[in-house]
């Protein structure tokens, strides 16, 4: 599940400087994303942008992601 | 994604206009089924006294439409004035960078003034415990649930503390928002000794009450006794100077003083009784007693000349 939730975040983030999904059992997952591309955006959109890119993982019927605990995202200094 | 029908997206559309704070959760605020949605409504009453819940578990095609309202894949969602604002982990930030307060329009509440008890013999009581955690303060949590635990373990920043004698207390400020008033003592009974916790916030549950007991209070006229078993039960026994809850006797009783009136039920073996004694404490009434093992028990406890069946 991991390398399928980081896969697919490198196909959104291809400018990423870091990119972790780490596992917590039972489908709970937590991200950290390092890119550009947060730059100017609110909360919401941040999370958007990463929820939006593992949108198929998260699908209730067919999704191996059942929630996402934490999300963690950074523009880099 | 499900598709959202016109219907389901009328009636999201009218929820989220018509309060201003609205958290689509698991449960409610009072029993949370789920951490996040626990934390969210957590948070949200350190600001807010009531908001609107919608609980998606009872209703399956709210869960998966507002999934698509919103565009966002996950339980608990929190629109305020008709935004969208995110989920359990968004709001978690905002309230820990202040803007919480903005979006809702009113100040995250103090809990200065929050007052608790602990009488000397609790903390005689917990002294023991106390001098093998040294340095530590004694936590106590209330849940939203109106559980309580009590630890030895380090303050923490936004923690309220109070102190009583040699002892200190702490609480999380969720835990102060449910504790205004409370006490804890240590009381003995017979044989056995304990901490009592009194709370006045905690919700009106049924009590339970033993024949023994029913039977002083229906000595000092105290009790309104209602009896939910069939007209031909009652033929066959019955307690004296209890009424048969029929279609007539509803109105009564929702006419009766609902802060002050005793009202206790009553049936054969305390099952159906308590179904019923459920339904009027929703109904608002805060004295609701169910009679414990019902007639039968009345029967062997409390007067012999009453027929067992």
């Amino acid at each position: 599940m991991k390398d399928a939730v980081e896969e697919a975040l490198r196909v959104s983030f291809p400018d990423a400087v870091e990119i972790e999904c780490q596992e917590h059992g039972g489908g709970h997952v937590s991200i950290r994303v390092v890119s550009e591309r947060f730059e100017g955006l609110n909360r919401l959109a941040k999370q958007r942008l990463v929820l939006s890119s593992i949108k198929e993982l998260m699908d209730p019927a067919t999704g191996v992601v059942h929630a996402v605990d934490k999300i963690e995202v950074v523009v880099p200094a | 994604m499900t598709e959202l029908d016109q219907g389901l997206r009328d009636e999201l559309d009218s929820i989220v206009q018509n309060h201003d704070v609205v958290l689509f959760m698991k449960g409610n605020q009072q029993f949370p089924q789920c951490g996040f949605s626990a934390s969210a409504v957590g948070i949200l009453g350190q600001y807010v006294d009531t908001i609107k819940t919608v609980n998606v578990l009872e209703r399956p095609d709210v869960r998966a439409g507002i999934k698509a309202y919103s565009d966002w894949p996950t339980i608990p969602q929190l629109y305020i004035k008709g935004e969208f604002m995110g989920g359990s982990d968004i709001i978690r930030e905002m309230d820990e960078a202040g803007e919480l307060a903005d979006a809702l329009g009113v100040e995250k509440k103090t809990y200065d003034d929050v007052s608790i008890d602990i009488t000397e013999g609790a903390v005689k009581a917990i002294a023991d415990a106390a001098a093998a955690n040294p340095g530590l303060p004694l936590r106590l949590e209330v849940s939203p649930r109106f559980e309580y635990a009590l630890h030895f373990e380090a303050a923490k920043g936004n923690d309220i503390k109070r102190t009583f004698g040699e002892l200190n207390v702490v609480l999380d400020p969720q835990s102060a928002s449910r504790a205004d008033g409370l006490s804890i003592d240590y009381v003995t009974e017979g044989e056995q000794a304990g901490f009592k916790i009194t709370n006045p916030n905690e919700p009106a549950t049924v009590k339970q009450i033993s024949p023994t007991a029913l039977k002083a209070m229906m000595d000092n006229g105290d009790a309104y006794v209602v009896d939910v078993r069939t007209p031909a039960e009652r033929e066959q026994a019955v307690i004296e100077g209890t009424h048969l809850l029929d279609a007539s006797l509803e109105p009564t009783l929702m006419g009766m003083d609902k802060e002050n009136t005793h009202l206790v039920f009553q049936c054969h073996h305390g099952g159906r009784s308590q179904q019923a004694a459920n339904y009027f404490l929703s109904q608002g009434f805060k004295n609701v007693y169910n009679l414990t093992g019902g007639i039968d028990a009345w029967s062997q406890e409390v007067d012999a000349t009453v027929p067992r069946y």
